[in-house]
């Protein structure tokens, strides 16, 4: 009978044990999973955040070089409609 | 014991032989490819001015499910920003629940999607997409062609240009929460060789194209034309210039991969003359002293407008616009010397500019014709020509009896030596054209609107123009030459519906020699183009 209950004082103290590491264990891995969720979506956003940037940077230098041609255009086309509007020579 | 056991077999069961499966249904679910849009080259005119580029811009969109349940007040910032009405995005959500994305505002600023984004409201999320932008889209429109919302070309040279423009076609492999947002980019993914992308340089002048736009312009507004087509090439290399297609009030969108200036066919009617003419000296099949009969029996049915009954002289066909002398001419060529000369300046054939689309007419009857069929296709009439196709066979009598492939793309032909082909001698050529110069001075003065084009020629070298019109279709082409600084030739086709006591042929006519005199200022007040391409 003492043999019994030390058996069973065993398992339980056993029980116990492998509960209290388990739930260290599943308490850990719930941590980490939020930490590694939190960290991926905070460096996904900081990466994205720098790509906005770097695309907002490269649109810059292409609205500009547009912006230069616009503006050529707009010579050219004055220049065509002053030549245009001339009267021809005479014959 | 046995549960445990039954649990381990069931965990390694799922674990190991059925991990790859069950892998690939998760990643199905929560993994994503999402294009990232084409990113297309820019593309330059021949003095390295920026024609057509490509910015990147934001497509904010909503997850409606997610949104709606949100209930979040930040929703007004949101379409303050987008500077549209709240109640408009949340009916647009709403009746929409049951998808997963629902497109709210398209090429919205990258920095204003982003602020959009640092909101964090539910639901709310942006992709990027791209926009071509076109400095001066009305004046390069119908040669440039148009990009679709992926950032793909659909028409013109955009669509000739796919290939080598579109820089980063690249796919990026995301896994994505259940609420659709980015929760990882697992890995972005070129699905082009960027190696062999490059800006594009083409062989047209902004310059020659602005100006080409204008007079389109006005020779529609003016003539009430219906639809307009111009096209400049440089008769020394082939490069094409400038091109212009103006379509007619209510004419519908050309479909995708269709460019009305290439795809566009019509009857060259008495502009084939020259080559007929150039045909016979070639041939030795008449002379220019000889006479030619304008009353050919044969011939008096197939033409609308008969000449007098009397003979004309070869050299003054032109100059007299004779149409029955002219085609009796081209009666008195052997079949296969004619359509020899109608292949050899191009009829029938691709020009090579490339651009897609293009048609290559030809003759409407196979040979051996039949008197009346060859002296249909001798007057102009059953045969198919391009406008492209009419600028490149009146640049072999520019270029002294040469033919050179069309071209578009400037690096294109700087490798294009030895590519030309004898189609006239070139002593053949010379008596061409100067039975042309006698025709330049006749115009311009038979009525009212061909008068506001005066026709004079006295600061060219050789400005001549010749001009066919097919009354059966209401159109009008013409072609010219100037031999001036430029080397240009161009052509026009007019459409017009109706107009009263106007000769459509001298009207066309008369707004190429404006065109070509314009140019040739433009020319001496500017750079030449020759300096232009040095320049470059």
């Amino acid at each position: 009978m003492r043999y019994l209950t030390t058996l069973v004082a065993r398992w339980r103290l056993a029980a116990w044990m492998g509960f209290f590491a388990m739930f260290i264990s599943l308490t850990a891995l719930a941590i980490t999973h939020v930490l590694d969720v939190h960290l991926r979506r905070t460096l996904t956003m900081t990466a994205e955040r720098e790509k906005a940037r770097t695309i907002a940077e490269s649109n810059q230098a292409v609205e500009d070089e547009l912006k230069a041609a616009h503006v050529r255009f707009a010579e050219v086309t004055a220049k065509v409609s002053e030549l245009l509007s001339q009267p021809a020579p005479a014959k | 014991m046995l549960v445990f056991a039954g649990l381990l077999y069931r965990a390694a069961d799922l674990q190991i032989s059925k991990g790859g499966f069950l892998i690939k249904q998760g990643e199905a679910r929560f993994a994503r490819y999402r294009e990232s849009g084409a990113s297309r080259a820019r593309i330059y005119d021949r003095s390295g001015l920026l024609l057509s580029a490509s910015v990147q811009r934001a497509l904010v969109w909503v997850n409606p499910k997610e949104f709606i349940l949100s209930g979040d007040p930040r929703i007004n910032d949101v379409a303050a920003l987008l500077n549209l009405p709240t109640a408009e995005i949340q009916e647009k959500a709403k009746s929409r629940l049951d998808r997963e994305f629902v497109p709210l505002k398209h090429h919205v600023d990258i920095a204003l999607a982003q602020h959009i984004r640092e909101l964090h409201v539910p639901g709310v999320y942006f992709i990027y997409e791209p926009l071509r932008v076109y400095p001066a889209p009305f004046d390069t429109f119908s040669v440039l062609g148009v990009v679709n919302s992926q950032g793909e070309g659909i028409s013109g040279i955009e669509l000739m240009l796919n290939k080598s423009l579109i820089r980063k076609s690249h796919r990026r492999y995301l896994t994505i929460d259940r609420r659709g947002a980015i929760a990882d980019v697992r890995s972005e993914v070129e699905s082009d060789d960027s190696t062999t992308v490059r800006d594009a340089t083409l062989t047209l002048d902004a310059r020659l194209q602005v100006l080409s736009g204008a007079v389109v312009s006005e020779l529609a507004n003016r003539t009430h034309a219906g639809s307009v087509d111009l096209v400049l090439v440089d008769s020394a290399t082939g490069e094409l210039l400038a091109a212009v297609q103006q379509a007619a009030e209510g004419e519908p969108r050309p479909g995708v991969g269709v460019t009305p200036i290439v795809s566009r066919t019509f009857e060259p009617g008495f502009t084939l003359a020259p080559f007929i003419i150039a045909a016979g000296l070639e041939h030795k099949a008449f002379d220019v002293a000889d006479r030619m009969p304008t009353a050919v029996p044969a011939l008096i049915s197939v033409l609308e407008q008969p000449e007098t009954r009397t003979a004309v002289l070869v050299s003054d066909i032109l100059a007299r616009r004779s149409k029955s002398a002219s085609t009796t001419a081209g009666m008195n060529l052997r079949q296969n010397d004619l359509w020899s000369t109608l292949d050899g300046i191009g009829i029938g054939h691709s020009t090579s500019l490339g651009i897609p689309g293009e048609r290559e007419g030809g003759p409407s009857f196979p040979l051996p014709w039949r008197a009346t069929d060859q002296a249909l296709i001798a007057s102009g009439r059953r045969v198919q020509m391009t406008l492209p196709q009419l600028a490149r066979a009146y640049s072999v009598l520019a270029a002294g009896g040469l033919i050179y492939p069309l071209t578009v793309l400037l690096e294109k032909n700087a490798s294009a030596d030895g590519r030309d082909e004898r189609i006239f001698e070139t002593h053949t050529t010379k008596q061409v054209l100067a039975m042309l110069r006698a025709t330049s001075e006749s115009a311009g003065k038979k009525s009212e609107v061909a008068s506001a084009y005066p026709a004079t020629c006295d600061s060219y070298e050789i400005i001549v123009v010749r001009l066919g019109v097919t009354q059966k279709r209401r159109q009008a082409v013409a072609a010219a030459i100037s031999l001036g600084n430029g080397r240009i030739v161009g052509a026009i086709r007019l459409e017009v519906p109706y107009v009263s006591g106007e000769d459509t042929g001298l009207v066309a006519r008369a707004a190429l020699v404006k065109l070509l005199q314009t140019a040739d200022k433009l020319f001496q007040e500017q750079m030449t183009l020759s300096d232009s391409q040095i320049s470059k």
